[in-house]
C-alpha cells in the first residue's frame, strides 16, 4: 500500500515537472540521440548498400554505364542552358525586368522519424537557429517535403506533405490547365483533387507547386500523376499521385526561409 | 535495493535503445512498435503483484512521448492504463504459465 502510495506521488511529481518543461526535456534527449541515432542511420544506410553490391552487382554494372551517358548528355544540355541563361539575361536588362527572386535557406539535416506517425521527421534546425513554424522544407534536389510544425530549441518537427489535412495548390509542369489541389492522405500518400474536368491529365505528369497563399514558392517539385480517377458525371477530376521525395532516403535538406 | 535501482536503469537503457532504434530504421514493410509489444508481454508473464510491469509501462511510455509529437503523459497513462488492465484480467479470470513468477 505504502509502495503504491509512493509510486503515485513519484508520477504526480514526474507529470508535473515534465508539464512545464515538456519542449526542453525533449529537446534535451534529442540532443543526445542525435549522435545515437546518426549512427544508427549510417550503419543502415552500409547494410543496405552491402546487401545491394553482393546481390545487385550485373544491375548495378548495368545502371552505372547507363548513368555515364546520361551525365554526358546532361554536360551538354547544361552547356545549352548557360548560354540561355546568358541571353535571358540580357535580354531583361534590355527589358529593364527585374531578376525572379531566389528564396534563402538554411541548410539542415533529417534526424529521425517519428515514433508513432509515419507523415513526420524531426529535423536539425531549431529555435536557436531562427526557424519558425510553417517554413516550407525540400530537398536538394527542389522536392518539397513538407513544412515545419513545431519548433524546439535545436530541432523542429516536419509535417510532410501526405500528413493528413494537407492541402495546398499544385499546376502541371508544362501543361496548360492542369491545376489542382494536393491533400494528404496519410502513410505517405498524397492526392490531387479539384482538376478541371476539361483539363488534359496523363499518367506521369510531373506537379509542382504554385504561389497560392504564399504557403510554399512557385515551382518546387511534389509528385507525379500515378492513377486518374475521372467520371463523366462530375466537374472536377482527380488522381493518386506518387510523391518524388522518398523518406528513407532523406539525409540533407534545406528550409526555405524567404520566398 | 540496489539489486532494484539497477534493474530499474536496465530498463531505462533498454527502452531508450528500442526507442533509438525504432526512430532510426525506416523500414518498407508494417513493423509493429516493439516498446509497446514489450510493455504488453512483460506484463503477461509477470505476477500479478510485480513492479517491473509498471516501470516498463512509465519508461516505455515515456519515450514514446518523447520521440511522438505529444505532450509527456499520453503514452505513459495509456501504457499504465493498458498493464493495469491486462493484470486484473489475468488476477480474476485465469493465470498464464510464467517466466518471472
Amino acid at each position: 500500500m505504502k509502495s503504491r502510495f509512493t509510486y503515485l506521488i513519484v508520477i504526480g511529481v514526474f507529470f508535473l515537472f515534465s508539464f512545464f518543461f515538456q519542449d526542453e526535456i525533449k529537446n534535451f534527449f534529442y540532443n543526445l540521440s542525435l549522435p545515437f541515432q546518426k549512427s544508427l542511420s549510417d550503419l543502415k544506410f552500409f547494410s543496405e548498400d552491402t546487401f545491394k553490391i553482393i546481390f545487385q552487382r550485373k544491375e548495378i554494372i548495368k545502371e552505372n554505364e547507363r548513368l555515364e551517358k546520361k551525365v554526358e548528355r546532361l554536360l551538354t544540355e547544361i552547356q545549352k542552358l548557360k548560354d540561355l541563361e546568358k541571353e535571358n539575361e540580357t535580354l531583361r536588362k534590355a527589358l529593364g525586368l527585374k531578376k525572379k527572386k531566389d528564396f534563402n535557406f538554411f541548410l539542415s539535416q533529417f534526424v529521425s522519424k517519428s515514433i508513432d506517425s509515419p507523415d513526420e521527421i524531426l529535423i536539425k534546425g531549431g529555435e536557436r537557429e531562427g526557424i519558425k513554424e510553417g517554413w516550407p522544407v525540400i530537398t536538394p534536389e527542389g522536392v518539397l517535403i513538407g513544412k515545419t510544425n513545431k519548433i524546439f530549441k535545436n530541432f523542429s518537427q516536419v509535417k510532410l506533405i501526405s500528413e493528413k489535412n494537407f492541402s495546398f495548390g499544385v499546376e502541371g509542369l508544362n501543361k496548360e490547365g492542369v491545376i489542382g489541389i494536393i491533400k494528404g492522405k496519410g502513410n505517405l500518400k498524397i492526392h490531387l483533387e479539384k482538376v478541371p474536368s476539361q483539363a488534359k491529365l496523363e499518367k506521369g505528369d510531373v506537379l509542382v507547386t504554385i504561389y497560392l497563399g504564399r504557403e510554399f514558392p512557385e515551382g518546387l517539385l511534389v509528385g507525379k500523376i500515378a492513377k486518374i480517377e475521372k467520371s463523366d458525371l462530375e466537374h472536377f477530376q482527380s488522381a493518386e499521385v506518387t510523391p518524388f521525395f522518398k523518406k528513407d532516403k532523406l539525409e540533407n535538406l534545406l528550409i526555405i526561409t524567404e520566398w | 535495493m540496489v539489486r532494484k535501482i539497477k534493474k530499474i536503469s536496465f530498463l531505462f537503457i533498454l527502452f531508450y535503445f528500442l526507442a533509438l532504434l525504432q526512430t532510426s530504421f525506416y523500414l518498407n514493410f508494417f513493423f509493429p512498435n516493439l516498446i509497446i509489444c514489450l510493455v504488453i508481454l512483460v506484463s503477461l508473464i509477470e505476477k500479478t503483484e510485480g513492479e517491473i510491469g509498471f516501470f516498463c509501462a512509465l519508461f516505455g511510455g515515456f519515450f514514446l512521448d518523447i520521440f511522438s509529437e505529444k505532450f509527456i503523459g499520453f503514452y505513459i497513462l495509456i501504457l499504465i492504463a493498458i498493464i493495469f488492465f491486462i493484470k486484473i484480467i489475468i488476477r480474476r479470470y485465469f493465470e498464464l504459465p510464467t517466466l518471472l513468477r
